[in-house]
């Protein structure tokens, strides 16, 4: 179904989830090392990274940071600890969703089809194409997002998260019910993944991230776009 | 504690109970004055008491004339009276024993103030005499007596006050 | 009472007492001295005055001479009087200004005085005969009395002054006694409270608390006596939190270990279930336990770790406004609970807190009395303006008087036969310690078991409702 590029030190783990991702009808291509990772990235071409943040060597922020400094791979961490930290710092170095291990194979496959189904269209929506807010020009068809014109590179979390408000302008909408839109969670999820999306979405598109414009934050209730 | 303060409080009235100069009670010091007379006196009786008074004569008869007269007008009205019987003559003989006073009537009818004022009169003309001085009249005679005239004494100090004794002589 | 009063109030006493006895006994001294000269003084210049008309020359004594002598002794607020046989022959005041006891006491041959006030001023009254001598021992009043009245203003101005006087010395000794004390007692109680605050600060956790000795007295033995104790307090203390967070330590430790092998284990359980079915007789029964004890395993290392992690006090709250009706319903719905659970979940109740925590405590708290109740199992949502609250009851037999202070207890067995119940025996543990992760400035979640009248347990968690932080990072 997709091409996983699963990144874990542990060979035990690495067999056990591509076992798993294997019968879940997934191309797994398994990888010990961070360094090892990158370098044959181009060469795998892979759908989605599953990472583990503790590898020896380049640690799992460092190997998500220059994934999504090259481009718009959605990759999904795998906490070995529960840690709030880790999970902040994975958040702010780029990843669109995480995992705590041990996880069952089945939480993972849902979380790696809901960031899959970011990168497509949305078939359900009649969509009227191409808006304009402010600067800003959405088209929701093509999935293009341009300010001044120019086209700017979100990856898919954060082009979801700006799709879901922008359909619901001056609408406020939870975090929790952003989760269940964006992140597919079916019940209680980490609000704190829209919180780190947010952070991203707004160092993009806001001319000053420090008062936004387009996505305002709405004290005690959740996140809304605009009013502009 | 509480013990202490209740004593330096007793000790503080104490002591501003004796503070500044309050009326006293009356104090007794010394002996009054005394001295001589130039003139013989005769004494009469004022308040019940003996009191003396100046007659301008030499002898003792005569002055026992005078004392049997009694008291002058003025000094009636000064308060002296007498306790002689009016008409009464009292002479002075000397015998062996000392001074002899003959009354012309029976020395046991006068009082006795009477006898002091006898007595007491011979005693400062001089006549007086360690065994006492004898009356007698009408063959009656008396035991001798002295003149009895009340001696100042001293009194009980007073214990709160301190008196001064040596103020006077 | 305390120290510092107690030695206050001993050196006033000490300085009163030495204060008004040497004062009161110099002053008593001084006015007796005083008046004694005075009197002696005025009965001398009586006596002296009435000597001068002896010889008499003839009773009464010229009138002449008496006025003399009257005139002689009148002088400086001074007044005389001279009777002759109780009438009066020479006067400066008044007969009747002589009180009659004074009169009567002229009587007994002596010179007597007197101090009375004429209004406001106090007066000396000094009176006596004079006598006339006839032998040795035998002397009669002349009928002359003499008093002489003396002023004692100037005497009682001067006992007065002395008054001042023992009344300033005592006040300023006083004074000074007050000021030696409060040095004593700032002496005395600086290590003292030098103390107390030490202990204070032992009491509270400091226990690096000591104190500084100086000197060699018996407060300082104490100092040192604090010191050496403290130290060993806080050698032992040090000693047994070290072992204590060393425990803690390998039990994470252990925890995180038993991860990874867990992690390869979990991945596999969907094989291992999805292949029992096909494998023959013990084979897919073995596949199947070992499946389900991975599940269990894995459920007791992560409750394992989330104690650790709130022991080692890294565990921190994710604050969302959150409607709770939609939490909780999420959380039951997530876990299949919906048609076994009668909720009671009005609209529109938010509260700030951490929802998947509070999902925690739910599904924990639902567990049990599922596990261990009799249905209905009731979840209801009640809310104040501080507060809100959420009350999960069963209508089972209700929890024993010796387990309900127990209940909250990582590992608690109710029923000491049943070696393992299906949870990790933390849940509770867990649940309770999100409860009191919860505080908003001084109110704290609470999670609080207990039985309800009609039978049946019931856990109530209070959370604290409202916040005016401003949301980190939004």
């Amino acid at each position: 179904m997709a091409r996983v590029l699963l990144i874990e030190d542990d060979e035990a783990v690495r067999d056990g989830l591509s076992l798993a991702l294997g019968r879940q009808g997934h191309s797994v291509q398994a990888c010990e090392s961070g360094e090892k990772a990158l370098a044959e990235l181009d060469a795998l071409r892979p759908d989605v990274v599953v990472l583990d943040l503790m590898l020896p060597g380049m640690d799992g922020f460092e190997v998500c940071r220059r994934i999504r400094a090259d481009g718009d791979l959605p990759i999904i961490m795998l906490t070995a600890r529960n840690d709030d930290m880790d999970v902040v710092a994975g958040l702010e170095a780029g990843a669109d969703d995480y995992v705590v291990k041990p996880a069952q194979p089945r939480v993972l496959e849902a979380r790696i089809r809901a960031v899959l189904r970011r990168v497509v269209s949305e078939p359900k929506q009649p969509e009227q194409g191409v808006e304009v807010h402010g600067d800003l020009t959405i088209d929701r068809v093509g999935l293009v997002v341009s300010k001044h014109g120019s086209p700017i590179a979100l990856a898919p979390t954060e082009l979801r998260l700006l799709l879901e408000l922008s359909r619901v302008p001056r609408r406020v909408l939870s975090r929790q019910q952003l989760l269940e839109a964006v992140w597919e969670h079916d019940y209680l999820g980490d609000s704190r993944l829209v919180d780190a999306c947010v952070q991203r979405l707004r160092a993009k598109i806001e001319d000053d991230p420090a008062t936004p414009v387009y996505v305002q934050t709405v004290r005690g209730f959740g996140y809304r776009f605009g009013p502009l | 504690m509480k013990r202490i303060i209740s004593i330096t409080g007793v000790f503080c009235l104490v002591l501003l109970a004796s503070c500044g100069v309050r009326p006293s009670g009356v104090i007794a010091g010394g002996e009054a004055p005394q001295g001589d007379i130039t003139l013989p006196i005769v004494f009469f009786v004022s308040n019940e008491q003996l009191a003396p008074a100046t007659r301008n004569v030499k002898a003792v008869d005569a002055l026992l004339d005078r004392l049997a007269a009694g008291p002058t007008a003025q000094e009636r009205r000064e308060g002296l009276t007498t306790e002689l019987p009016a008409g009464i003559t009292v002479r002075a003989e000397m015998d062996s024993t000392g001074p002899v006073i003959v009354t012309s009537v029976d020395p046991q009818t006068l009082s006795s103030t009477a006898l002091d004022q006898i007595v007491c009169t011979v005693a400062f003309a001089g006549g007086g005499a360690d065994g006492g001085i004898t009356v007698t009249g009408q063959g009656i005679t008396l035991q001798p007596r002295q003149c009895g005239y009340p001696q100042p004494v001293s009194p009980p100090r007073p214990a709160a006050e301190l008196t001064a004794d040596r103020g006077a002589p | 009472m305390g120290l510092r009063t107690r030695l206050l109030l001993a050196f006033a006493v000490l300085a009163l007492v030495t204060t008004t006895i040497t004062a009161g006994v110099l002053y008593w001294r001084a006015r007796t001295a005083i008046l004694q000269a005075t009197q002696d003084a005025a009965a001398t210049a009586l006596t002296d005055r009435m000597k001068t008309l002896l010889p008499l020359s003839s009773l009464p004594p010229r009138s002449r001479q008496m006025e003399d002598l009257v005139e002689a002794l009148t002088e400086r607020g001074s007044a005389a009087l001279v009777l002759f046989r109780g009438q009066q022959v020479a006067f400066g005041m008044h007969p009747d200004s002589v009180p009659d006891t004074l009169r009567t006491a002229v009587q007994s041959g002596r010179v007597v005085w007197q101090r009375v006030e004429w209004g406001d001023t106090p007066m000396l009254l000094v009176g006596t005969q004079l006598r006339l001598k006839a032998q040795p021992g035998l002397s009669v009043p002349s009928g002359l009395e003499v008093y002489l009245a003396r002023n004692l203003s100037a005497e009682r101005r001067s006992i007065n002054e002395l008054t001042w006087w023992a009344v300033a010395v005592g006040g300023v000794s006083l004074g000074l006694a007050a000021v030696l004390a409060w040095l004593a007692a700032a002496g005395v109680l600086r290590p003292v409270r030098e103390l107390r605050q030490a202990a204070r600060r032992l009491g509270e956790g400091d226990l690096s608390a000591r104190v500084a000795v100086r000197g060699s007295d018996e407060l300082a033995e104490v100092g040192r006596t604090f010191n050496s104790t403290a130290r060993v307090l806080e050698h032992q203390v040090n000693e047994l939190r070290r072992m204590e967070a060393d425990a803690r330590r390998f039990v994470a430790d252990v925890s995180h270990e038993l991860r990874t092998p867990l992690a390869a284990m979990t991945a596999v359980t969907d094989v291992l279930d999805e292949e029992a079915g096909r494998l023959p007789g013990d084979a897919g029964r073995a596949a199947r336990l070992v499946s389900g004890e991975t599940a269990n395993l894995t459920q007791l290392v992560n409750d394992l770790i989330e104690v650790t992690r709130f022991d080692s006090g890294s565990a921190a709250l994710a604050l969302d406004d959150v409607d709770l009706a939609a939490v909780i319903r999420a959380s039951l719905r997530s876990r299949g609970w919906v048609d076994e659970v009668e909720a009671d979940l009005p609209e529109g109740i938010t509260a700030r807190v951490d929802p998947r925590r509070v999902d925690v405590i739910v599904a924990n708290l639902v567990g049990n009395a599922l596990r261990h109740g009799e249905p209905p199992v009731t979840v209801r949502l009640r809310a104040d303006e501080a507060w809100v609250t959420v009350e999960v009851a069963d209508n089972g037999p209700g929890l024993a008087e010796d387990v309900l202070p127990h209940v909250f207890d990582r590992f608690y067995k109710a029923d000491t036969a049943r070696t393992r119940s299906q949870g990790s025996g933390l849940g509770l543990a867990i649940a309770w310690e999100n409860a009191r992760l919860h505080r908003q400035g001084r109110r704290t979640g609470t999670l609080v078991a207990d039985n309800r009248p009609e039978g049946g347990a019931v856990f109530t968690l209070t959370l604290p409702r409202s916040s005016d932080e401003p949301r980190e990072g939004a």
